[in-house]
């Protein structure tokens, strides 16, 4: 894909700037501007993207799950050693 | 093979046989102007420069016309298929969750709609899986992920409601648990500040098994407290669980912005901005392009003289190369699309300020 000389020379001026949301925005905001085969390689890099950031947010919830559900399955063992500790105990005293 | 052909090899193998569908025929192939484009840019990749050239004038001798037919032609139809099999996945209920991660995406769908993303991703997966495999995997893989861990977690959540309903846990309990008035990124800094969820686990549980131990003289009453205590725990639990269901859409955006700020850094899968600057900044010399284009001119056998050689078709042929190479092996992602266009553009911008004769 080519960037048109116009396009890309204020882009670059963004970019030299280092000013990154300024970059991301001119691009989506004139993204009519450029040719179409253009258009196409940046949708399919955001979507890209997208589905990278949500493969990873789909980690972090099989994680955040499997250690919460692992947490609960730990304190109800607890929870019946305490009933078997109680009822010792009862016995131990009577 | 890949982790997504694997995938479909384990798929198959699952499901019961049917009838293969028929193939594209060379002839079909070479009939659809968008097909025999993307067939040439396959051979290309391929080493098969001749037989590209061939296809582009529409002069394929007979035995060309055979070697088309062939493994090449399979090939490069097991590829189309693949880039197929992705473009369904992409369709328009997996979009609308990606819009709602990428606010660059949702501008889009505003301007084109979602026909207009998905008509897009039609003409751009074909030349994604030909040019750039790598990236073309990973997003294969990306998908296959997302697809698995949504699997097993509709499949978890029966485990969640069991404990909810162990509780009596209402929807208007984990809301208001949370709190949920506001954006999800406030919500995500109340869960932030509520001193985390699971780094306190290990914690809790491990006080709650020494308080145990320390109960061993204690009266009922104590080990009542402790059975509370541990119900409480569990609750908790179960409450957090709760927000990762589908359908509690802003609860889990904010679990899913709690995590990423807390439990682990985001994968830098993809080119960042500052990569990008920096590949920008180490682009070529004009010297160098010259002498990497006069090089390609003549290993190509072009006539710049030959008043019958496009040369604006060429200096784009070269500058796509060019940038190519450039990209092989380099991180996919929006700032690597964007820094190939400027890398291709600023090489044929130099090329055009060259003399255009030997």
């Amino acid at each position: 894909m080519i960037i048109p000389a116009q396009l890309r020379d204020e882009l670059l001026a963004l970019i030299e700037k280092g000013d990154e949301a300024a970059a991301r925005a001119f691009v989506i905001d004139h993204l009519k501007e450029f040719p179409q085969e253009s258009q196409d390689a940046i949708i399919m890099s955001l979507v890209e993207e997208a589905v990278a950031q949500k493969s990873a947010d789909e980690d972090l919830v099989h994680e955040y799950r499997a250690e919460g559900m692992a947490a609960a399955d730990q304190l109800n063992k607890l929870k019946h050693d305490v009933d078997v500790a109680a009822q010792a105990a009862e016995i131990k005293g009577q | 093979m890949s982790v997504f052909e694997k995938y479909v090899e384990k798929q198959k193998a699952a499901a019961p046989a049917t009838p293969e569908e028929p193939s594209r025929s060379l002839k079909d192939i070479l009939a659809d102007k968008a097909d025999s484009q993307v067939f040439g840019k396959y051979l290309e990749e391929e080493g098969e420069e001749d037989l590209a050239a061939s296809l582009a004038t529409g002069e394929l001798s007979a035995d060309q016309l055979e070697e088309l037919a062939g493994p090449k032609r399979l090939e490069f139809l097991k590829l189309m298929e693949r880039s197929e099999r992705i473009l369904e996945t992409l369709d328009a209920d997996m979009l609308k969750e990606l819009v709602s991660i990428s606010p660059d995406l949702a501008k889009i769908v505003n301007i084109a709609g979602p026909e207009g993303i998905q008509s897009a991703l039609r003409r751009y997966l074909p030349e994604l899986v030909i040019l750039y495999r790598d990236r073309f995997e990973d997003l294969e893989e990306n998908i296959l992920n997302i697809q698995e861990k949504q699997k097993e977690a509709a499949e978890s959540d029966k485990a969640i409601l069991d404990i909810c309903k162990e509780y009596n846990i209402t929807e208007a309990q984990y809301v208001e648990l949370l709190e949920g008035k506001g954006d999800a990124a406030e919500i995500a800094q109340k869960l932030r500040s509520s001193k985390g969820f699971w780094e306190r686990r290990g914690l809790s549980v491990a006080t709650l098994e020494k308080k145990l131990k320390d109960q061993v003289a204690a009266d009922k009453l104590a080990f009542q407290d402790l059975k509370n205590e541990i119900d409480f725990e569990r609750k908790r639990i179960a409450l957090s669980l709760r927000t990762s269901f589908r359908g509690t859409d802003q609860l889990r955006e904010a679990m899913i912005l709690n995590l990423r700020g807390e439990a682990l850094p985001k994968q830098e899968v993809l080119m960042s901005f500052s990569e990008m600057k920096k590949e920008n900044d180490a682009k070529p010399t004009e010297d160098q392009v010259k002498k990497d284009w006069e090089k390609w001119v003549a290993d190509n056998s072009i006539d710049l003289d030959d008043p019958d050689t496009d040369l604006v078709a060429k200096r784009a042929e070269f500058a796509e190369q060019y940038a190519n190479r450039r990209a092989a092996g380099k991180k996919g992602g929006f700032w690597s699309t964007i820094f190939q266009g400027i890398f291709q553009g600023t090489i044929v911008s130099m090329l055009e300020s060259m003399p255009a004769t030997t």
